[in-house]
């Protein structure tokens, strides 16, 4: 294998080692070491401007007209605002990923925008301008997340810093939207939304200049090699990403459909505020949490406390809905997509090393994206009330945990079975990964099955055509063709024994 | 992505329906600023409520019109759902944040130009008007109003 990670060659500008060697340790743990510390410092103010934004919505349109008038605007705005995603990794990914500083500059390019974006909010807070206005942002926002939680792995002067490099980002910034939301409401209250909105512009201009500063750190990222792809598709990683889009689509679900639910019911405005202060602190106690769990449980076990949470949570708030149950299932959601992150990263610090490039990390990135807008979509989609939302998101989280678990059963029943004879063990993992949808891998394992019982003697079971479909990495492996591989093998090792 | 394109389209056309009808934000703007209640001394903004009276929502369109055509006085919020403006966990389920609540019909596009409005003040506090407008060039004028019996917002107890 080789590493398509590149040495990170320091800038000419970057901060020497000598002076920052011994920095305190709250200021460690709050905004990290060297070079993670100036992306930890962006984050915060991305995270105040997205408070004062936040706060300014309070003063829109959209909390004036009929929740049933404006869905169609909303959805017509979330479906655009997948578009730029379905784009990104195909054929701006690489690109960014190639030009030294791309990510840094999506990064300061975000900010710039938002800036922008801000100050022509401000004028049409109580216009039709703000649909498309509030959407760009929304997009913009997406953008700066997977160009940040790209970098990040290229700043990080360990590799095994990842996971808690991400875990400060994530609570540092959580800090600081609080300080910020707190000066946005008394902004609000004393000013207006527009200047609620103009000041959190100055934030995100001030947020350009600290992006710039992280560009000058920033690495120059190689093309990925294929190795990195290979990793993303064992069955933890994948099932990790697979778990983290689930968690990622509840949260987007939660917002837009409780975000319309309650408007509809009468919720005033500060009710939707304390659900968002509600998920973002259960994102905070996620990051308190999650290195405890980590301790004493697997990046499985996490996701599995992680889904099961939430899927509780969620029931018992349907059940008996009240403002206090909704908060409650809110924070918990919050703090299982926080624990959820943090088992990722952990999964591929661990067992997809390769996988952290920029274009990589920015691909999965911007499929969690995806499924967030995409469950934004269905929920908006979907007219139903608050307690029928709920249990709808809590039979969701319940399935997918389901799933989950006989997933993670399935390949653990594996490995307590060190007494059977290694090749049965073979064929037993060969039908697990068959199970799991890879189907060539599964047949390649089932013949070395083979192999280890019969040695060099071993005649696999296949036809001469099947040995050149299977070298060949464009044809397909369907699943009755591993299943019966497997079969045919089984029979062999039967017969032999 | 030829499918998100169509989604996109569809829910374009989904959000530009006219509820209203024929007559835009103007009419129901001279509907709804005779109900209005008078400007409070203190310089606040009284809240009032607009629901539609079993007819589909005003477009979006319409509702931004109307609310900027009283905002510089008055709070203006449409709802779906009479419920979302009434204030349930009071006995006397008055409007919410001390509002009102305005139930009004569609007017008639044939002349003359006739709506049906229901004011909402508290459970049984309701009041209801046959209200006729004429409309010179764009600019349209309440003319006549006449008490019925109210039907739409009328509380089930």
């Amino acid at each position: 294998m080789t590493s398509d990670r590149v040495g990170r060659a320091r800038p000419v500008d970057g901060p020497p080692g000598g002076d920052r060697s011994s920095p305190g340790t709250l200021r460690l743990w709050l905004i990290g070491p060297p070079y993670v510390d100036r992306l930890t410092i962006t984050h915060c103010v991305h995270a105040a401007g997205e408070a004062f934004f936040a706060v300014s919505m309070a003063g829109s349109i959209f909390f004036s007209v009929s929740p049933d008038a404006a869905r169609p605007r909303v959805l017509l705005f979330l479906v655009v605002t997948l578009a730029p995603f379905l784009v990104m990794v195909p054929l701006v990914g690489p690109v960014v990923d190639r030009i030294r500083g791309g990510l840094p500059s999506t990064l300061v390019a975000s900010f710039v925008l938002r800036s922008v974006l801000a100050l022509l909010l401000a004028e049409n807070l109580r216009s039709l301008f703000l649909f498309p206005l509030a959407f760009a942002m929304l997009v913009v926002a997406k953008t700066y997340t997977i160009a940040r939680n790209a970098l990040l792995p290229s700043l990080v002067e360990d590799e095994n810093d990842l996971v808690s490099a991400n875990a400060r980002l994530s609570r540092t910034a959580t800090f600081a939207g609080g300080v910020a939301a707190a000066l946005a409401i008394a902004a609000y209250t004393g000013t207006s939304a527009a200047w609620s909105l103009r000041i959190g512009a100055v934030v995100f201009a001030a947020g350009a200049i600290f992006a710039w500063r992280v560009r000058s750190v920033a690495p120059r990222l190689e093309p990925v090699a294929s190795d990195a792809f290979v990793e993303l598709v064992r069955p933890d990683v994948s099932s990790a990403v697979w778990d983290m889009l689930v968690l990622r689509a509840a949260v987007g679900f939660a917002l837009f459909q409780f975000g319309f639910s309650l408007r509809a019911e009468g919720a005033p405005a500060w009710v939707l505020g304390v659900l968002i202060f509600a998920n973002g602190f259960g994102g905070f106690a996620g990051t308190v949490v999650s290195p405890w769990l980590r301790r004493h449980a697997s990046e499985r076990s996490m996701f599995t406390v992680a889904l099961t949470g939430s899927a509780v949570a969620a029931l018992a708030a349907g059940v008996a809905l009240s403002r206090l149950t909704l908060i409650v299932a809110i924070f918990v959601l919050g703090m299982a997509v926080s624990v959820g992150r943090r088992a990722l990263d952990a999964t591929i610090q661990r067992q997809a090393p390769h996988a952290r490039s920029g274009q990589v990390y920015a691909g999965i990135e911007t499929r969690l994206e995806i499924a967030w807008v995409s469950a934004a979509c269905l929920a908006v989609a979907l007219r139903v009330a608050t307690w029928i939302g709920m249990l709808a998101l809590a039979a969701f989280l319940a399935v997918v945990t389901i799933v989950h678990l006989r997933r993670r059963g399935g390949l653990l029943t594996v490995r307590p079975l060190a007494a059977v004879p290694l090749p049965d063990r073979l064929l037993l993992r060969a039908e697990t990964l068959a199970d799991h949808h890879f189907y060539d891998e599964a047949i390649v394992v089932a013949l070395s099955a083979l192999e280890e019982w019969q040695g060099d003697a071993a005649d696999p079971p296949l036809t001469h055509d099947e040995r050149l479909a299977l070298a060949d990495p464009a044809t397909p492996v369907a699943q009755e063709w591993a299943l019966d591989v497997i079969e045919r093998v089984r029979r062999q090792l039967d017969g032999a024994g | 992505m030829l499918a998100v394109v169509a989604l996109a389209a569809v829910s374009g056309c989904g959000g530009d329906d006219d509820g209203a009808g024929a007559v835009g934000a103007d009419g129901y703007t001279a509907v709804i600023a005779d109900f209005l209640p008078p400007i409070p001394s203190d310089g606040s903004r009284p809240v009032v409520f607009v629901a539609r009276l079993g007819e589909e929502p005003f477009a979006l369109e319409d509702q931004v019109a109307m609310i900027a055509a009283v905002e510089e006085s008055y709070d203006l919020r449409f709802v779906d759902d009479i419920d979302a403006a009434v204030d349930n966990e009071d006995s006397d389920a008055p409007p919410r944040d001390d509002g009102l609540l305005l139930g009004i019909g569609t007017i008639s596009t044939a002349v003359p130009h006739v709506v049906r409005v229901e004011v909402y003040r508290a459970a049984g506090v309701v009041d209801a008007q046959t209200v006729t407008l004429t409309v010179r060039g764009d600019v349209w004028r309440v003319d006549t109003s006449e008490p019925v019996d109210p039907e739409v917002l009328v509380s089930d107890e």
